[in-house]
């Protein structure tokens, strides 16, 4: 019988764990988690142990975390520590495992606490921070240490700050979703460059499964054909995506997409309109991104998006019989709805909250009504 | 000028959107026809008998403040039809122009500056950088 034993239980927080299920995508940082435990394991082993170079063979040998369940809350997964053969684990190993789950939930503790991490984990591996939580979300949290003391939440801040406590990292590895052009290709050295809105260019590696995709937006590149392009990217300090260290998904976007355009936008300084004209709050422009994702009916089709002097932004909706403009207050998310029948000259107006379901509803139904009946 | 005297605007950059998908095929805002507070209600155009729509562009963007993506442009009589007045006041420079928004309600400006808007879409681009 192999031994086993209940070795950590941390609780993840965020959207995506509110139906107490983890994505597959999150395992990998688990794998890492056991990597940094092992060698935590080793780093106390050989402090203990001054005359020795290396641990004692077989130290980590059939040796694993395993993942056992996952219970509610939001979610927990019960992590066991699993050794192959009985009493591989005299008392003075285990311990060493265990002494390092509790040195590393003290090290996010101590970030957390702007104190010394070094204090508990080498600063050598605290490179495993840019495997472990590498996909976190902005909302997301893995708590090692809940309903203790110790204030171990790994967030997308504490991450960065593990990180860079050591000088010998100056990069933090994270997901990375961005819009672009693609302005270059080389397909002898199988790389590819994104043009951001900002003008930034990303050196990419042209992978198989992404090289159709990536030469049709190259080939598009004067038509400002631009991709959506995600995985894991790697950071600078000031977080600013300086590569991408894997590419997962390629896609070319509508020329209308919404997110390209509010990029645009949000590229706009103060007097933008020949010395008039409010910059829109960046903000701003991402609550209606996000918003416009979640509420606006799919088969509509996708409006025209204008900066207005006032700060907010213009949707526009247009064919043969009809002009449509929602004119959209950024400070009361009031949309103020004007539409013109062009035949006959007759026009309605009238306001639409878009801070709500209710008003997006009926935004959709009275878009479908004009522009589909 | 008379009712046939194309009057220019200017399109601001950041008021096209679309453009690439044809050159047979643009779309500008109906902001492009509202006048801004600093219009006083006064849309400014140029006289299109005094200025080329190239003419008119390179006088606006001589100002370095100033952007505009391309010109397009609107008749007096298409004016008329919206019942907007319109004219030339010289000020400040000959043949700066004007349609005139004044008195009407927000609902009628936009209305009035969609109308504008579709007659300048079909005549197309009288000019584009």
């Amino acid at each position: 019988m192999p031994f086993e034993e209940s070795f950590i239980s941390p609780r993840l927080t965020g959207k995506r764990f509110e139906d107490h299920a983890i994505p597959l995508e999150l395992l990998e940082d688990f794998s890492a988690l056991e990597e940094l435990v092992f060698e935590v394991a080793k780093h106390l082993y050989l402090i203990d142990n001054p005359g020795r170079q290396r641990v004692a063979r077989g130290f980590t040998n059939g040796v694993s975390l395993k993942l056992s369940g996952i219970e509610d809350g939001s979610a927990i997964p019960k992590i066991l520590l699993v050794a192959a053969t009985l009493g591989l684990f005299p008392n003075e190993n285990k311990h060493y495992f265990e002494k390092a789950r509790d040195q590393i939930i003290k090290g996010i503790d101590a970030v957390a606490k702007n104190q010394n991490v070094s204090d508990y984990i080498p600063e050598n591996l605290l490179g495993y921070f840019n495997r472990i939580g590498k996909r976190l979300k902005d909302d997301e949290t893995i708590d090692f240490s809940p309903g203790t003391q110790f204030d171990a939440k790994l967030n997308k801040t504490t991450r960065k700050k593990l990180v860079l406590s050591s000088p010998k990292n100056d990069e933090v590895v994270s997901e990375a979703t961005v819009r672009g052009t693609i302005p270059e290709a080389d397909k002898s050295r199988h790389t590819f460059t994104i043009q951001l809105q900002s003008g930034q260019r990303i050196l990419a590696d042209l992978a198989a499964p992404h090289q159709e995709t990536v030469l049709e937006a190259f080939d598009k590149f004067e038509d400002h054909c631009h991709v959506l392009v995600s995985g894991v990217g790697v950071y600078d300090k000031f977080d600013r995506l300086t590569k991408f260290q894997s590419i997962e998904h390629v896609t070319i976007l509508d020329p209308l997409d919404v997110g390209v355009r509010l990029n645009e936008i949000a590229e706009l300084r103060d007097g933008w309109f020949n010395g008039e004209g409010i910059r829109p709050d960046k903000n701003a422009l991402q609550w209606f991104a996000d918003t416009f994702e979640n509420s606006y009916e799919i088969e509509l089709p996708l409006p025209l998006l204008f900066p207005t002097l006032e700060g907010g932004i213009q949707a526009e909706w247009s064919n043969a019989n009809v002009d449509i403009s929602l004119k959209i207050n950024f400070q009361n998310k009031i949309g103020h709805f004007h539409s013109l029948d062009l035949a006959t000259g007759i026009d309605t107006e009238h306001e639409i909250s878009l801070s709500d379901n209710e008003g997006w509803k009926s935004l959709n139904t009275i878009l479908n009504t004009l522009l589909k009946g | 000028m008379n009712s046939s005297t194309i009057l220019l605007r200017q399109v601001h950059p950041s008021f096209v959107q679309a453009d690439s998908i044809s050159s047979q095929v643009f779309t500008i805002t109906s902001q492009v026809f509202r006048p801004t507070p600093k219009d006083e209600g006064l849309l400014s155009v140029y006289n299109g008998e005094k200025f080329s729509a190239d003419e008119s562009h390179s006088h606006f963007t001589n100002e370095s403040a100033n952007q505009s993506f391309g010109v397009v442009g609107v008749t007096g009589e298409e004016c008329d039809a919206r019942q907007l007045k319109w004219g030339e006041d010289n000020d400040p420079f000959d043949g700066h122009s004007y349609i005139d928004f004044n008195g009407l309600a927000n609902k009628e400006i936009e209305k009035r500056a969609k109308l504008l808007k579709k007659a300048a879409m079909e005549r197309g681009w009288l000019y584009r950088q």
